[in-house]
């Protein structure tokens, strides 16, 4: 396969698959040309969610294991889930390895109650498409009424996919209707044939709590105190029209802020900046934080890191953008055989024996310089993108090195406190690829770059293992 | 002990030494930072100038508290520092949430551990009742559009007398009218802010020369790098960063010199020329702020304090306040309303003139 297909996904995987109407038919390309590699992006959180919807409708078709694209998809957290599902009906996708595939990842769930509890409207509508109405018709009328015939329909149909028959069974109940009193529907039979009895409907009762709360609620929104505020206010829309906001807003669960959650290395740094643990190098930071060194990739690395006065930032982020950019070059110190630091701004040398601390002015265009003389095969820029050393000069040197036939990959690598950063002001330039991170965790990808960038343009399927490890292994 | 192999790469500009006179006497150019349509000519103590005096002041954002606001368009001031005097920037403000904010007129001057109330000040928040209780306040500047008014009106009384100001300000940037500071500051403030973070502050530097699209806009002066380092990010953010926006907006474009790179031989080459470009670019702007420091302002003694001269300078079109101890000047602010001399269209002539 191509190294640039990977190269390119690496690139834009980051966007909703709106922005681009190349992004779709790169995905389809990289589902026919590497399905195991597809199916692993498929559980990582870095890829949009979008993508991942593209890229499950591409593997229905492509020869990856169903086995392990369902666990992939089970490491989802709930909404991306559904979401990336859903694509598979937005897209028409219902044959049968689709089928298969949807309630694999979706009844054997091991929070299926949960997800039942929460989300009914979005499941039903799931499972109406994946088995079809018809299906999912008799599927309801054999849970309400129970019979061998019926049983052995249900297990063909639905539970040889659960992983606890018992459990799936009581949630495919609630999201048929069962065990709560579902609203009358709004349209009356046509024809009502007065002395055709229906037969008698089993009495059903829920076990899970959370599927029992989800009922209760139905009947009193009071009991569904600590729902989800999102799912209590579908159930006021259908069943509780008449409650006030406030009411839902006062019952729906604490929805906490989320903190950051910086690295460990990325910790250290923070700490050691902010004066906390005394005077410290970078080398007895990282040798304090990182224990076992994991086995260097045999490569050569240049990067570009500015520890300018603006690393410093302010409130919240205070030293965010030094003490990410500190732990991504301590880390890939680590995996890396040999990384070459041209250090911008800072109050020492970084293999000195003081931390540096930010300060002084951006010149990213003359590091740039620095680092290509070197001739590597990638330049890393770690910057928080503020280039004040004559904002521009950095994409016109780089201008300049084309025109000198110098061709090494260059990045530009964003530490960023949350991913919705802005970063459009922050662009060096418009010719080379811009990389956020807000976790020392994505080194696996700078790795992986760097890797990519001094493969022939045939990527190895050794070469593709690693990159799938670096980017999907974690730290 | 790291197996990295690091090299610290310092900005290579070797302008030519540009020890400044006049208004300017004793401090230097130093390196130009740009972010947008502003750029900022850094200015350090020349060398043989003797910072001694320069080092007993006060920094503002440790020092100054205001107490209270006892009514409308009157501010108590106190000097926290018992041992160095206070200088009070001009048109500096007082931001809280929820209460109404205030602005200065002037210079002002504080001894150490001096508490000081301040009759001519501003109301910037014509829209919301009520005063400051409490001094959990941080600072902000009036932008430059307002401060030629601001500075007309010192050592007059009258609390809503910036709001016609304020209120054309706010049309001029398309937001909703009123005297109300803070309906410009809100909706702006993502994009003011990349400004603290990327005007950052050079070793040495106790004052710089704003830039708006290619025409000097304002020189500041602090007493001292503490001093500045406090200061420059308010500058930034909120006096010379709207005027920035306000060009932007208005269609300017950065004025600067492409890097030029046609023929190009080798890598040495293109760093000669990258080099050579920004000493160039650096020269002209050092040129140009030596021309301001060089007028023959007109100086009018507004007061005298504790053995410092506060003197209001003016040379159409340029305005501001300087601090003297002696013959040297520890403060200056001198500016000028650029944008309002530019074309609507962007056309304008981007010399400076």
């Amino acid at each position: 396969m191509k190294t640039t297909l990977i190269r390119t996904f690496l690139d834009t995987r980051r966007q909703p698959l709106t922005t681009s109407a190349e992004t779709a038919s790169l995905l389809d390309e990289l589902c026919r040309q590497a399905p195991e590699f597809c199916a692993g992006v498929l559980a990582d959180a870095t890829t949009h969610a979008t993508q991942k919807a593209q890229l499950l409708a591409g593997l229905v078709c492509a020869d990856a294991d169903g086995q392990r694209i369902a666990q992939a998809l089970r490491r989802l957290a709930d909404n991306e889930l559904l979401q990336v599902l859903d694509g598979l009906r937005q897209r028409r996708v219902n044959g049968r390895r689709a089928r298969e595939l949807g309630l694999r990842a979706l009844l054997g769930h091991e929070r299926l109650a949960e997800l039942a509890a929460n989300h009914r409207l979005r499941l039903v509508r799931l499972l109406k498409h994946l088995l079809g109405e018809r299906t999912w018709s008799s599927v309801r009328r054999f849970l309400e009424i129970a019979s061998p015939e019926g049983d052995r329909f249900l297990h063909a149909k639905v539970l040889r996919f659960a992983a606890d028959t018992s459990k799936t069974r009581e949630a495919l109940c609630f999201l048929a209707g069962l065990g709560f009193d579902a609203l009358e529907p709004a349209r009356r039979p046509w024809l009502v044939v007065p002395w055709l009895k229906k037969p008698e409907k089993a009495k059903f009762e829920l076990r899970s709590p959370a599927l029992r709360q989800s009922a209760a609620a139905r009947r009193s929104l009071e009991a569904g105190e600590g729902m989800p505020r999102e799912t209590l206010y579908g159930i006021r829309g259908t069943y509780h029209r008449q409650a006030p906001s406030k009411l839902v807003r006062r019952l729906s669960a604490p929805q906490p802020r989320q903190g950051r959650l910086d690295g460990a290395l990325t910790a250290a740094f923070k700490e050691a900046l902010t004066g906390g643990n005394g005077p410290a190098s970078f080398a007895d930071v990282v040798a304090k934080v990182t224990a076992a060194r994991v086995p260097a990739v045999d490569l050569s690395a240049s990067v570009v890191l500015d520890l300018s006065g603006s690393a410093v930032s302010s409130g919240e982020r205070l030293y965010h953008p030094a003490a990410l950019g500190l732990a991504l070059v301590g880390l890939l110190e680590q995996r890396v055989a040999r990384v070459n630091v041209f250090q911008v701004g800072g109050s020492a040398l970084l293999d000195g024996r003081r931390l540096p601390r930010p300060q002084g002015p951006t010149d990213l265009a003359a590091a740039v310089l620095q680092a290509a003389s070197t001739t590597p095969e990638a330049i890393l820029v770690v910057t928080d993108g503020y280039e004040n050393f004559r904002q521009g000069d950095v994409a016109q040197v780089l201008d300049g090195l084309g025109r000198l036939g110098l061709t090494a990959a260059v990045y530009q690598v964003v530490p960023v406190f949350t991913a919705a950063e802005d970063l459009s002001r922050r662009r060096l330039g418009e010719n080379f690829p811009v990389v956020p991170v807000d976790h020392e965790s994505t080194v696996g990808e700078l790795t992986a770059r760097l890797l990519l960038a001094q493969e022939p343009e045939e990527l190895s399927s050794a070469t593709l293992r690693s990159v799938e490890d670096l980017l999907f292994g974690g730290v | 002990m790291t197996r990295l192999k690091t090299q610290l790469v310092k900005p290579d500009v070797r302008v030519t030494p540009r020890a400044f006179g006049g208004l300017l006497t004793g401090l230097e150019a130093g390196p130009v930072l740009s972010w947008g349509l502003l750029d900022v000519v850094s200015l350090r103590l020349a060398p043989g100038a003797d910072p001694s005096k320069r080092e007993q002041f006060a920094t503002p954002e440790e020092h100054l508290k205001l107490v209270e606001v006892p009514t409308y368009g009157t501010v108590v001031l106190r000097n926290t520092s018992t041992d160095d005097r206070l200088l009070v920037p001009m048109h500096v403000g007082f931001f809280q949430p929820g209460a109404q904010n205030h602005a200065t007129s002037r210079a002002l001057v504080l001894e150490a551990g001096e508490t000081l109330q301040v009759k001519d000040c501003f109301c910037i928040q014509a829209a919301q009742g009520g005063l400051l209780k409490e001094a959990q306040q941080r600072f902000l500047m009036l932008p430059l559009g307002l401060r030629h008014a601001a500075l007309a009106k010192r050592h007059t009384e009258g609390y809503s007398r910036l709001w016609g100001e304020i209120d054309g300000f706010t049309r001029q940037h398309g937001f909703a009218t009123g005297g109300h500071l803070e309906r410009f500051l809100r909706p702006t403030f993502g994009r003011l802010l990349p400004l603290r973070h990327a005007i950052e502050t050079i070793d040495g530097q106790v004052g710089a020369a704003y830039f708006v699209a290619g025409r000097l806009a304002g020189v500041e002066v602090a007493p001292h790098e503490g001093y500045w380092q406090e200061l420059s990010p308010i500058l930034a953010m909120y006096c010379y960063g709207p005027a920035a926006l306000l060009a932007e907006r208005r269609g300017h474009e950065r004025v600067s010199e492409p890097l030029d790179l046609d023929g190009l031989t080798d890598l040495d080459d293109l760093a000669d020329r990258l080099r050579d470009v920004r000493v160039r670019e650096s020269n002209v702007r050092a040129d140009i702020v030596q021309e301001l420091a060089t007028l023959f302002f007109d100086q009018q003694v507004d007061e005298d304090r504790h053995g410092l001269r506060v003197v209001t300078l003016g040379y159409n079109p340029w305005v501001g306040q300087a601090i003297r101890d002696g013959r040297q000047i520890v403060y200056a602010s001198v500016f000028r309303d650029v944008v309002a001399q530019l074309g609507r269209d962007g056309k304008g002539s981007p010399e400076a003139k």
